[in-house]
């Protein structure tokens, strides 16, 4: 194995919690997760030569594993019918109905339906990326991010609510 | 219930249940084949310039040693548009390798890639349209 093929895979290592993150946002079946982690995994290794070190490794590892993300298909085509929301684990009891982590289970829940490009918004923000640092993955306007990510939060917040009554 | 209030829960929620690979899982991992819309299209490329060539070859060889003189007009003249077309599968081979090994921002990426199936297809139509008037005057023959 060359040096350069080492390195990556030591990057690589540090940094796989960006890749798991991914793919348990955009998908749901661990089947699905696994070739979408292999296909991130080989995108980032094609593209590692063009990597100069001028954005952190985890930006650029972020932008991989979206636009591998976004554009990924599932070999099985059978699993499309089935909602995502339905298949996340609902495993609450009525007793624990204030409890925070049925409101994180709520939230989770209304994430899951945003589209793919939201998605991407709101793991960067939870990463705690700045708007500035979002709109150079995404590739548009800091303004424009600000506005989205305005959106997203109403968006979020109704969701989670009907989310939550349900439980 | 705002998404800055769960946060730090939910980030933890993203990551539960994930596996830790070691470097030799990702060692294993780069070794498989990838299955992407560029893969695919790039596969597609090359079964598309390996056939091209073939019927090339197939078609000069007719045109050289048939004796008929309407079989030495069509397959030549065929056999014209399709080297062309062959390099124009070439460029877009090569476009398709360079957009491969570039990290574009998502917007961009997308619009790259769109911008690639338009082209793809848009080859197909005009080799297809070219070929038509050729095969349907030929008929006259």
């Amino acid at each position: 194995m060359q040096a350069a093929d080492k390195t990556f895979i030591q990057l690589l290592n540090q940094h796989q919690k960006i890749i798991h993150k991914v793919c348990n946002l955009y998908l749901n079946w661990q089947e699905d997760k696994e070739d979408l982690f292999q296909e991130i995994t080989l995108q980032a290794w094609k593209a590692y030569g063009q990597f100069r070190g001028d954005a952190k490794f985890s930006t650029w590892l972020y932008r991989v594993a979206l636009n591998t993300a976004i554009t990924f298909f599932r070999k099985d085509k059978k699993k499309d019918f089935i909602d995502s929301v339905a298949e996340l684990p609902d495993h609450f009891h009525s007793a624990e109905k204030d409890s925070i982590e049925e409101k994180t289970q709520a939230m989770y829940k209304a994430i899951g339906i945003l589209s793919k490009i939201d998605k991407a918004i709101v793991m960067l923000y939870l990463e705690d990326y700045t708007y500035a640092e979002i709109s150079e993955i995404i590739g548009i306007t800091a303004n424009n991010i600000a506005v989205k990510m305005n959106r997203i939060k109403v968006k979020l917040r109704e969701a989670t609510l009907k989310n939550f009554e349900r439980i | 219930m705002e998404l800055d209030d769960l946060k730090g829960l939910i980030n933890q929620k993203l990551i539960e249940g994930s596996l830790d690979k070691t470097e030799h899982n990702f060692a294993n991992l780069l070794k498989g084949k990838a299955n992407t819309v560029v893969s695919k299209i790039k596969k597609s490329l090359w079964f598309e310039i390996v056939s091209c060539a073939l019927v090339v070859f197939l078609f000069i060889g007719i045109t050289l040693f048939s004796s008929h003189s309407s079989l030495k007009i069509y397959f030549g003249l065929s056999s014209t548009i399709f080297i062309p077309f062959t390099f124009i599968l070439f460029y877009l081979l090569k476009k398709i390798n360079e957009f491969e090994h570039s990290v574009l921002p998502i917007k961009g990426n997308l619009q790259q890639l769109i911008k690639m199936l338009e082209d793809f297809t848009r080859g197909y139509f005009q080799f297809n349209m070219a070929l038509l008037p050729i095969c349907f005057l030929l008929a006259f023959f």
